[in-house]
């Protein structure tokens, strides 16, 4: 059985606060206008092609640490 | 407000906006942080993911643009919300990983399972979901955020 993890958790009020203040919130906003805005500019079929065979790879052989 | 911290198959695509079937997911999420969502990069999947683009923007014989481009939109992902590993992640990921393992779960995918525990330790630390295109492999560690109806 999984131990209890409330030890694990107590600096996740701090976090909270981090990830969600007004800074970090303009941030996402202007991260997410860049992608936004790339959308408009189609790759090529090579650069796909390629994209295909990057996240094949990326899916595939996840580090294990071993 | 709901946190989603993005696992490789998602914020892979993220990176990418500019590969049209990338742009169903792309667009979900743009959506969900337009809605206040926190759109957040977990330090275990920043690392599995730009180790790989670095490799290909710097490679000494046929360094690909793409792959700069989509460092780029990984480094403005990351700061605007990134989750650091921490010791009590890994303590906690260790506990999941021997749990999973006591349970004979996720036994069809051992090479990927450390990953997969660190990630469900860094969103059950944060009370965050996962938002992923592999549901399977977090079932029973961490709760799942389905992207899919928010798509354009």
């Amino acid at each position: 059985m999984l131990k209890p993890s409330a030890a694990y958790t107590d600096d996740t009020e701090r976090r909270l606060a981090e990830l969600t203040s007004p800074e970090a919130m303009r941030r996402q906003r202007e991260a997410l206008a860049r992608l936004r805005a790339s959308m408009t500019t189609p790759a090529t079929e090579e650069e796909t092609l390629e994209w295909r065979e990057f996240m094949k790879d990326l899916e595939t052989k996840r580090p294990t640490f071993r | 407000m709901l946190l989603l911290l993005l696992d490789s198959n998602i914020l892979g695509r993220m990176v990418r906006p500019e590969i049209e079937e990338n742009r169903p997911v792309v667009s979900a999420l743009i959506r969900l942080g337009d809605m206040g969502f926190r759109i957040l990069v977990p330090e275990i999947i920043d690392y599995e993911l730009r180790r790989k683009l670095l490799h290909l923007a710097f490679h000494p014989r046929q360094p690909r643009r793409w792959a700069k481009v989509a460092l780029d939109h990984l480094e403005g992902l990351g700061a605007a919300g990134y989750v650091a590993l921490t010791t009590d992640t890994l303590r906690l990921a260790a506990e999941l990983w021997a749990d999973s393992r006591a349970q004979g779960q996720s036994r069809d995918h051992e090479d990927g399972l450390d990953v997969d525990v660190i990630l469900a330790a860094q969103a059950r630390q944060n009370g965050a979901y996962i938002v992923t295109s592999n549901e399977k492999h977090f079932q029973g560690m961490a709760p799942i955020f389905d992207w899919r109806p928010y798509q354009p």
